[in-house]
């Protein structure tokens, strides 16, 4: 399973500083696949939906754009913590160019439609909201999640083995004292210790799958479990009431 | 996507939850520590894989598939055969040993005999360019280890299991070979969700006959428990405790002891440290599983069972009891061992013989029942309307009796059930090599004769509220005096005694099936064990009127002891394995033995039908009567003939689930199983 680890992605990037067509590839890739965190971020920041995805493109353009990777420390890298950085960053810039006197100061370009609200006083945050970099590195688990799981789908479905998944699937969590291993064999006409080796397995290769989908955005295998460690205590906070 | 709450941790899920998934669940499963896992650095390094593949030419060495104290295990390819196979490279560490290839050999071949279903077989052993190893059978599936993780097991589910594990550890018992290391990694659950057990003698091969290393979990070489020590295998937590302490006396109990600790695991999730709960006290269960658990992992060995199969037995009989029927249970493979009732054949002959007598004698019996109901019930029906309320109220009342015990069947058969069941018994000595099948004819002989005295017990219940019912409104009909009528009063309302006597049978059938645990006061145990003394006083207080109203009309005491009453006591006897009991019994069928011959003396003195009693004439014709009843006594004596023999027997013991006295003493497995 080591095997998995040796190269990542990230890993190729940072030693190539960025600068070979490979890496650029290996960026741009790991940039569409963590594009959900940023843009939930940009717009919690923002607090303007249409304004965000703009800004998300904008970055994403500018960060693929860009000769060499400045910001990132090869040291301690993780891709989730550079990209953060690297938003932030930008969002920086965004504001002070648009503060600019010239381009209107503060004043917010809105579009007006129906339902558009235009009372003083709306950028009040939501105190039960959660601190932008929190929700970044939330939508960034769910994300790295989402992934995982449909890679698992897919090769449950090409291996024709699709609604086994499906009946299987929530035992990924853990025991599961509201289901019963011996209705799900029932219906899938396995016998009980069959349908426990099929949770084994899927729960490996979930297992390996996260891992290495996280090693990806890592540079060092040591640091999977710490990444893993830390996103599983993001998930632990309560959530906002708002999202 | 779903939303609502995670029914794992029970927080909140969110709206974009992956897949509708509690992603934190998700998550803490994937950063579980596993047992193969690419986090446990202690673990010795495996053999490269190209170097297994250069020393062993004639396999196509597909991948490590395991890794643990005994060794590396390869999945590997036989191209000329065409099948799978496991091949285990023994740690390089034993290997230093000069002794071992020696040792090895003289293992392998005994690991190599054993073929069982529920063993992985072991193909080939040897050495191949300085790695030791051992060519298995390879099994597509996960161990036990694997498999709870994969989700708490359900007490149905470790009832399912353990017994087939009971199959393996008796077979190899039986072949002379213990196990020594029983432990969740060591049993594999395959595709089909069959058991197989792995790594027989293994832990012998690896020298663990030699005295512990205080805190390691290996007594072979000190490298081996150095590498070890820190890692999760927890073998020690198997070990029975004299395996610690004197290894070289071990037996077929300590692997006993070290399934009872895997079984506790499966029911309870934990390992049975310090001071362990008891596992229905952990999840809802039969407590009588609790038993079964205690008393495998019984301190010391001589309260322990003492074969595997008798822990089979006692789950069995718990999971039928469970279904409420008595069919062998389907899950069991055609070619699982049946192990034969081991008693002398002449005597099992003899038993079998004398029960299915007693079957008949009893149908014999019974048939005036229709004839004699019909009777009384229609003198009853005739007189006033008291008669027939008491009548209908009687037989309302025992038709709902009847109801709620045939409700319960399964509860009151329960402790009867080793003697419906093929795996009876395994006491050592009584079993000769002849012994090869399973003779269906003494369990269905006990059956008929429960069911026959199941019937009887009906009938003098349905005979008691008759008799009230006339005695109601009827009492010059009885010309004695008014304590004699209060006598004969007391006399028929308690006549279904006998149907008592079962019961008590029955409870304390349960009660003394857990020798060697003791029971708490105030228990559930206990209270069936003093009811069961109170029925059996009183049934003895309740004879007492009838053998007054005999002597006082004249007529012999014996009259009055029917063979169902017999029946009853020698049940009383075999199962409480008391000795007044035997002695009851015995007085009994002395009793009842004399009866026969008075009535057989009858006929042939009055040999004129014409003579005989009136109490004897029945609506058959006298020649068919002369038949039937002179048929009944030769069959009466007969089946008192048989009893007898069981009573005094030692066999009888083994034949209804017992062990035969004395036989904790001698166990012949054992030698040869250390030596």
């Amino acid at each position: 399973m080591t095997h998995l680890f040796l190269t990542t992605q990230w890993t190729r990037v940072l030693a190539a500083r960025g600068d070979t067509p490979e890496s650029r590839q290996a960026l741009s890739e790991l940039c569409a696949a963590y594009y959900g965190p940023v843009v939930a971020f940009v717009s919690r920041s923002t607090r303007n939906e249409e304004q965000a995805c703009d800004l998300a493109h904008e970055f994403f353009a500018t960060i693929l754009s860009r000769q060499g990777l400045d910001g990132a420390d090869p040291q301690r890298g993780r891709f989730r913590t550079y990209l953060l950085g690297a938003v932030k960053h930008f969002l920086a810039n965004q504001r002070a160019a648009a503060s600019c006197e010239k381009r209107g100061a503060q004043a917010v370009h809105e579009p007006i439609m129906p339902g558009t609200d235009t009372s003083p006083g709306r950028e009040i945050p939501d105190p039960g909201a959660l601190p932008a970099d929190e929700l970044f590195d939330r939508e960034w688990a769910l994300n790295v999640l989402d992934r995982a799981l449909a890679v698992l789908e897919h090769d449950a479905v090409s291996a024709g083995t699709g609604s086994q998944f499906q009946s299987l699937k929530p035992w990924l969590t853990g025991d599961r004292p509201d289901l019963a291993q011996a209705e799900a064999a029932r219906m899938l006409g396995m016998s009980e210790g069959a349908v426990r080796v099929a949770i084994y397995r899927l729960r490996r290769r979930f297992r390996e799958l996260v891992k290495s989908e996280i090693g990806q955005t890592v540079d060092r295998m040591t640091t999977v479990d710490e990444e893993l460690r830390h996103l599983i205590e993001v998930l632990s906070h309560p959530q906002s009431p708002g999202r | 996507m779903t939303s609502g709450r995670c029914p794992t941790c029970g927080a909140e899920l969110p709206e974009n939850a992956p897949q509708g998934l509690c992603p934190k669940c998700l998550l803490v499963g994937v950063a579980a520590p596993t047992q193969a896992g690419p986090t446990s650095e202690q673990r010795p390094v495996p053999p490269a894989l190209e170097a297994v593949r250069a020393a062993f030419p004639q396999l196509e060495i597909l991948e490590l598939i395991g890794q643990g104290g005994m060794g590396a295990v390869f999945k590997a390819r036989q191209p000329k055969l065409n099948r799978f196979v496991a091949l285990k490279i023994l740690p390089e560490s034993m290997a230093r040993d000069p002794t071992f290839a020696e040792r090895l050999a003289r293992e392998g071949q005994l690991l190599a005999r054993l073929t069982h279903p529920n063993v992985v077989t072991v193909h080939d052993f040897g050495s191949a360019n300085g790695f030791f190893y051992l060519l298995m059978e390879y099994v597509d599936g996960v161990n036990l280890r694997q498999a709870m993780q994969a989700g708490r097991f359900t007490a149905e589910q470790a009832l399912a299991i353990v017994p087939m594990i009971c199959e393996a550890l008796q077979y190899a018992h039986d072949e002379g070979v213990l196990h020594r290391d029983i432990k969740p990694e060591n049993i594999l659950l395959d595709t089909k969700g069959r058991v197989k057990l792995v790594d027989f003698g293994i832990a012998k091969l690896a020298g663990r006959d030699e005295p512990y290393a205080l805190g390691s979990n290996s007594g072979a070489p000190a490298d081996i428990a150095l590498t070890q020590s820190g890692s999760a295998l927890g073998t020690p937590s198997y070990m029975a405790p004299e395996q610690c302490s004197s290894p070289s006396t071990v037996d077929q109990r300590a692997d006993i002891y070290s399934l009872g600790v895997v079984f506790y695991e499966m029911l309870t999730g934990e390992l049975p440290t310090g001071n362990f709960a008891r596992p229905s006290s952990r999840t809802p269960m039969d407590p009588r599983v609790d038993d079964v658990v205690l008393r495998a992992m019984a301190r010391q060995r001589e309260h322990r069972y003492r074969t595997a199969t008798e822990v089979r037995t006692c789950v069995e009989s718990i999971t039928a009891s469970q279904t409420s029927t008595f069919k062998p249970r389907p899950d069991i493979p055609a070619a699982a061992h049946v192990y034969p009732i081991p008693i002398c054949r002449t005597l099992k002959n003899a038993l079998t013989l004398g029960l299915g007598l007693l079957f008949v004698l009893m149908a014999v019996e019974l048939r005036f029942l229709p004839s004699h109901l019909y009777r009384q019930i229609s003198g009853v029906l005739h007189g006033d309307w008291l008669q027939a309320l008491i009548a209908l109220v009687g037989f309302a009342g025992i038709g709902w009796l009847t109801l709620q015990i045939w409700r319960r069947r399964a509860w009151f058969t329960e402790p009867f059930r080793p003697l419906f069941h093929p795996t009876v018994g395994s006491g050592p000595g009584l079993t000769g090599p002849g012994d090869s099948t399973w003779d269906p004819w003494p369990p269905l002989a006990w059956m008929g004769v429960i069911g026959g005295l199941a019937v009887n017990a009906i009938w003098m219940l349905c005979g008691s509220v008759l008799m009230v019912a006339q005695l109601m409104r009827t009492p010059q009909d009885f010309p004695h005096s008014a304590g004699m009528k209060l006598l004969f009063f007391v006399d028929v309302v308690l006549s279904p005694v006998p149907l008592l006597i079962l019961l008590a049978a029955i409870l304390v059938r349960r009660e003394v099936r857990r020798p060697g645990m003791p029971i708490p006061p105030g228990s559930a145990p206990a209270l069936m064990s003093r009811v069961s003394l109170l029925t059996v006083a009183f049934a003895l207080v309740t004879s007492l009127p009838s053998a007054i109203r005999f002597l006082a009309s004249g007529a012999m005491v014996f009259t009055s002891v029917s063979y169902g009453e017999f029946v009853v006591v020698l049940a009383l006897a075999l199962v409480t394995r008391s000795r007044i009991w035997r002695a009851i019994a015995l007085a009994i069928l002395v009793v009842v033995l004399a009866t026969s011959v008075k009535h057989l003396s009858y006929f042939l003195l009055y040999a004129p039908w014409e003579q005989w009693p009136a109490e004897w004439a029945h609506p058959l014709s006298q020649s068919t009567a002369m038949f039937i009843d002179v048929g009944g006594q030769l069959l009466g004596l007969l089946c008192c003939a048989t009893g007898l023999v069981a009573l005094l027997s030692r066999g009888a013991r083994t034949a209804f689930g017992l062990p035969p006295r004395g036989s904790r003493r001698s166990d012949p497995s054992v030698a040869r199983a250390s030596a």
